[in-house]
């Protein structure tokens, strides 16, 4: 698994696809980022939605990094056919937490907020869960399941719009509810922590599903 | 290995094939052919697991597997070095163990290039042989190769038919898809003909090394009203079917065309050309085997393109 990752991440690298789903990030996060003082919790509501929009972004291009043909290559030579999934879903995870880590740290870079350390906690881990989310419906929009870009793109907007506005669907509306709530990161930290696993043991029933998805087309 | 009643579609499509059924022991190299859309390189996609049969069962399929596509799209901006280095560690070998290997094979396919460039810069003959080096890293106990003689030059052919002899030497089941109007060594000892769903048994070109290989003939033949079914000794040397027309192609010995043509003849078909087919041999070099003319082809059909309709 270490080789077919190091070798996902050097296509994506390679081919830059990453730039447009992190600059978009990057943008939301310096946009609303504000030196007012307030209190981090709100803003990291905010993160929660961006990221879960860019990891989608990110695990579609990490998924379309190598050609057809290269990609069949690699499932044969992969010892499990579904390892080049785990392998992709980890190098957009990968990213994602050094943009969760990043989106975290800035306000505080940039304006004077009071830090306290649950806060960053709490705000990381809520920004986790939704990239998690992000990169499940990112493998359903994959080319390996999806393949017109276009059916892709539409099936995306339609979940992020359902996972954003829809009160009940975990697990990202509930967690920008909670952050935007007011009360203490205190009382977040374990519906935050049940929120990542949730999405962690959703991660690891989607991959075989794509698989077998993908072995039924062309 | 064991294919039992495989059948084929794409969602509600046409079956591609259906009912295929076969057995597949250690050290054989099958061929399957047939026409464009005939299902060549699915098969081999289910040989090698990449899909999953829409009727039937495969099972048995070995551990490793080196599959070789017909078209090997090195877009990449790695370089093949790099290329072969991950793909030899995702095999499971180290590094120091590809950067030795790699080498060796190339030399042997008579890879022109400097292994630094990066892949999008090859030749397509380059990059096949990248793609073929890749599979090999590993001895693998299932070969897949997709219409492997297309892409590569005279070496080539001599090295990959070689290449195929020794891996099933050493018990390893070759598949691969052939175009049988595509110049190329016979190595298969089966052939499986998808437009006929009818297994043959054809004659292998022999030692690659042998320096004079026998002269071949091709021949086409189109069925009149009442004509009786292609006779065995011919069927042995069927090499295309065009599907929804009556028509044939064969290649066979020149030592046998005579006889075999007067079969053809006493039941009922008519022989619409033949062609045959040159065999040069320098002395010691590699050897080139190409039609004398180009193929016959009905008009309107136009030369068979190597990915044209062709599913997966």
């Amino acid at each position: 698994m270490t080789a077919l990752y190091r070798y996902v991440a050097a296509g994506v690298l390679h081919r830059q696809l990453y730039l447009p789903p992190v600059l978009l990030f990057a943008v939301v996060v310096a946009v609303g980022s504000r030196g007012d003082g307030g209190p981090l919790l709100p803003l990291y509501a905010l993160w929660v939605g961006a990221i879960l929009i860019s990891s989608l972004w990110l695990t579609v291009a990490v998924l379309a990094t190598e050609d057809v043909v290269q990609e069949r290559i690699t499932r044969v030579n992969s010892r499990r056919m579904w390892f080049p999934l785990v392998a992709a879903v980890l190098v957009a995870l990968t990213f994602d937490v050094v943009m969760a880590g990043a989106a975290v740290f800035f306000p505080l870079l940039v304006g004077v907020h009071p830090a306290d350390p649950r806060d960053l906690l709490v705000g990381f881990l809520a920004q986790m869960a939704a990239a998690g989310t992000g990169a499940i419906v990112g493998l359903f929009c994959g080319r390996q399941v999806i393949l017109r870009p276009g059916y892709a793109l539409l099936l995306a907007a339609v979940a992020v719009l359902a996972l954003l506005l829809v009160r009940w669907i975990p697990p990202v509306n509930p967690l920008i509810r909670l952050l935007a709530g007011g009360e203490p990161a205190s009382t977040m930290v374990g519906p935050v922590l049940l929120a990542d696993a949730f999405v962690a043991l959703s991660v690891i029933a989607a991959i075989p599903i794509v698989h077998r998805l993908q072995r039924i087309s062309r | 290995m064991k294919l039992t009643s495989v059948g084929q579609r794409y969602g509600r499509g046409p079956w591609l094939f259906s009912n295929l059924t076969l057995d597949l022991e250690p050290g054989e190299v099958v061929a399957f052919s047939g026409s464009n859309g005939s299902g060549k390189s699915t098969v081999l996609a289910l040989l090698a697991g990449l899909l999953h049969p829409s009727t039937g069962t495969i099972t048995g399929r070995p551990p490793s597997v080196g599959f070789v596509p017909e078209r090997f799209p090195a877009q990449q901006r790695l370089s093949a070095a790099a290329y072969l280095a991950h793909m030899g560690r995702i095999r499971g070998l180290s590094t120091a163990a590809v950067r030795h290997a790699t080498p060796t094979l190339l030399e042997r396919f008579s890879f022109t290039e400097v292994l630094g460039s990066p892949m999008r810069t090859l030749s397509k003959g380059n990059a096949q042989k990248v793609a073929l080096a890749q599979a090999l890293l590993v001895p693998p106990d299932l070969l897949i190769l997709d219409e492997p003689w297309t892409g590569l030059d005279e070496v080539g052919h001599d090295v990959l038919a070689g290449i195929i002899t020794e891996t099933a030497a050493r018990g390893a089941i070759v598949a691969l898809s052939r175009h049988l109007a595509v110049p190329g060594p016979v190595v298969e000892s089966l052939r499986y003909d998808l437009d006929e769903a009818r297994l043959f048994h054809p004659i292998p070109s022999g030692p690659v090394a042998d320096p004079a290989p026998a002269a071949t003939v091709l021949i086409e033949l189109r069925r009149r009203d009442g004509a009786a079914p292609l006779p065995e000794a011919l069927a042995r040397g069927l090499v295309s079917r065009r599907t929804g027309q009556d028509t044939v192609t064969l290649l066979v010995p020149q030592s046998d065309s005579d006889r075999l043509l007067l079969a053809a003849l006493q039941a009922g078909w008519s022989v619409v050309a033949v062609t045959v087919t040159v065999t040069v041999t320098d002395t010691g070099g590699p050897r080139d085997t190409r039609p004398s003319a180009g193929l016959p082809y009905d008009s309107g059909d136009g030369p068979p393109r190597a990915s044209d309709g062709d599913p997966a």
